[in-house]
């Protein structure tokens, strides 16, 4: 949309500018001889009237002609061509306006356009196009600023929001709201089992907050994932069982922190929340040939339909697996009855920020 | 007004309804009449005690809460409860009385419950509740079980069991391997739910699964009747033919 024609305001401020156009030129007319000041006046204002519409349609060139660009030269000469063109438009209107003024009987004296207005209007035209293109470049880059300054907000707000994304889901929200449920709910039953759960989480959220992007003993994942279970049985109670089958050789070996974490929160969401008997959570670590499996294994409801959400703690892991292992590592997931089992496959004593050091 | 206000509880987990229970205790006016540790717990009890209200937890395994309020078939008073805001949101849309983020406090539950209180002493009318289930709904996504009451049991039916569905009057007659289960839904509501490539609406009263469809034979001029692969015949419109037709 044109920037002048949005809104009354700048139209009128806009024509109001052609004023003192409409005064210079009503007194070029009269010291030509065009006639006295009413006369010149009578030709000239709807002269400039009609010219201060049609100099509007210089945006659309301006705009689609930026300046500071390579084709700069060929805006120049497209913008003087245009003007030309307008000049003479103009030129054709003062004619059939000064035939249309002889016929009239509102003119005492007949006047004829000599050829020094025709040029006085020609040149005026030109040089009035030329200075609406100036105007015009000035919204163009108004504009353009304006963009710019909206697009580097919007790019902020998107990586404020990332961020925020990213945080939400470290925290995990839901998980604390319910556990603090839980607390409220022991505070006055069982004082002692409250600060043993506000113990356990604040050990779980503390764990959450360092873990950094630094390889990690398996054992530190699991003393992490095990506070979580923790945390969690609370809520569950006898719904929730866990066993581990963890071969004790492994539990040196390094891998990617929050690698078991998602895997197990997707065992519990999906599996034993969706089960009214609950069920038993398996997490076994084994390593052999140079690769450590750890592996997550759970029942769910057959009947229950599919719910959304497993594949982004999944997506996660996988992401984060490719990028300290590349091809090297693997997760696979997948059902076999009612049991779901999710495994991890990583070489040992090789991954990128392990070797590093 | 009423004086003793009878509720129903429900959530599954143990320490969510303890916490719930020592709150109801303090709050002068109410009594529990029955504590739900899931959703088909929820629906029997409703049947079986008549309560005034029910307090409601939103993801629990089996039946969440909206499908409860889905199979209730009666207008109660219900008050949300749930760890998740977006959830609340749309226990709002279901008109639903109130509801709680969980951790909540004793004020903001006697407060949902002197609205409920409120809502029953003017005896606003309640908008159906199984549009209104369905309109919570947010996940556009098709319906893969249908939910049917049997006396004060739940029944799921995975959709891909079902052979027709019938209207009748206000409800439906849902078809399944020669047995018919009631519902209390329109068939355009349901119909809407539905995977649409594979539930085809053959006749202002019927709803066909298309792979049990045997063949379809003309009948009299513009009327077609389809058989089903156990026999069942079941009428098609000319309108329903083209649908059909369209599919296949």
């Amino acid at each position: 949309m044109h920037p002048i024609l949005v809104s009354r305001r700048h139209l009128a401020l806009y024509l109001m500018a052609w004023l003192p156009v409409v005064a210079l030129l009503t007194v070029a007319m009269m010291m030509t001889g065009w006639g006295g000041w009413v006369q010149s006046l009578l030709f000239v204002f709807p002269m400039v009237v009609v010219y201060a519409f049609l100099c509007l349609s210089a945006w659309y060139p301006c705009r689609a002609l930026p300046l500071g660009d390579e084709r700069a030269e060929m805006a120049l000469v497209m913008h003087i061509a245009a003007a030309a063109l307008s000049a003479l438009l103009w030129v054709g209107m003062a004619w059939a306006l000064a035939q249309g003024f002889e016929r009239s009987t509102l003119y005492a004296d007949k006047t004829q356009l000599t050829t020094e207005h025709t040029g006085i209007i020609f040149i005026a035209g030109m040089l009035l196009y030329l200075l609406s293109v100036a105007i015009h470049y000035l919204f163009v880059a108004a504009e353009a600023s304006r963009a710019a300054e909206r697009r580097a907000l919007e790019a902020e707000v998107a990586a404020r929001d990332a961020e925020l994304q990213a945080l939400k889901a470290q925290l995990n929200p839901h998980f604390l709201f319910n556990s603090l449920n839980s607390v409220a709910s022991l505070a006055a039953t069982d004082p002692e089992g409250a600060r043993d759960m506000c113990i356990q989480l604040g050990d779980y959220l503390r764990g959450t907050l360092k873990s950094g992007t630094d390889l990690q003993p398996l054992d530190v994942e699991l003393a992490q994932v095990r506070r979580f279970l923790r945390v969690e049985s609370v809520r569950y109670g006898d719904r929730l069982r866990v066993d581990e089958e963890i071969d004790d050789r492994c539990l040196e070996i390094k891998v990617p922190p929050l690698i078991l974490q998602p895997l197990v929160e997707n065992a519990l969401k999906h599996g034993i929340a969706g089960l009214v008997e609950g069920g038993e959570i398996r997490i076994g670590a084994r390593c052999s040939g140079g690769l450590l499996t750890v592996w997550v294994e759970n029942p769910f409801d057959t009947e229950d339909r599919p719910k959304t959400g497993a594949g982004v703690g999944l997506a996660n892991v996988r992401h984060r697996l490719e990028n300290v292992f590349g091809d090297e590592a693997r997760l696979r997931s997948g059902r076999t009855g009612g049991e779901y089992r999710a495994e991890v496959v990583i070489p040992i004593g090789e991954g990128k920020g392990d070797s590093d050091d | 007004m009423i004086d003793e206000l009878r509720v129903i509880m429900v959530d599954d987990e143990e320490p969510a309804r303890r916490l719930l229970r020592e709150y109801l205790e303090d709050t002068p006016g109410v009594s529990i009449v029955s504590e739900c540790g899931n959703g088909f717990e929820a629906v029997k009890a409703v049947a079986e005690h008549d309560p005034d209200l029910m307090l409601l937890d939103i993801q629990m395994p089996k039946l969440d809460g909206f499908e409860v309020v889905e199979l209730l078939e009666r207008d109660l008073p219900i008050i949300f409860i749930t760890a998740h805001d977006e959830h609340a949101l749309r226990a709002f849309e279901v008109h639903a009385v109130d509801y709680l983020l969980k951790p909540y406090s004793l004020d903001r539950l006697a407060g949902a419950i002197e609205r409920a209180r409120d809502r029953i002493g003017r005896g606003e009318e309640m908008p159906p509740l199984d549009e209104l289930a369905s309109a919570a709904r947010p996940d556009g996504g098709d319906l893969e079980r249908i939910l049917v009451r049997d006396g004060s049991d739940v029944r799921v039916i995975p959709t891909e069991k079902v052979d027709y569905i019938e209207a009748k009057d206000d409800a439906v007659s849902i078809h399944v391997g020669g047995l018919a289960h009631h519902k209390a839904q329109r068939l355009s509501a349901l119909e809407e739910r539905l995977d649409a490539k594979r539930f085809i609406r053959v006749h202002r009263s019927f709803i066909l699964n298309i792979d049990r469809l045997r063949s379809i034979e003309l009948y009299a001029k513009d009327s077609r009747i389809a058989i089903l692969e156990d026999g069942t015949k079941v009428p098609v419109s000319r309108s329903g033919y083209s649908r059909l037709r369209d599919l296949l």
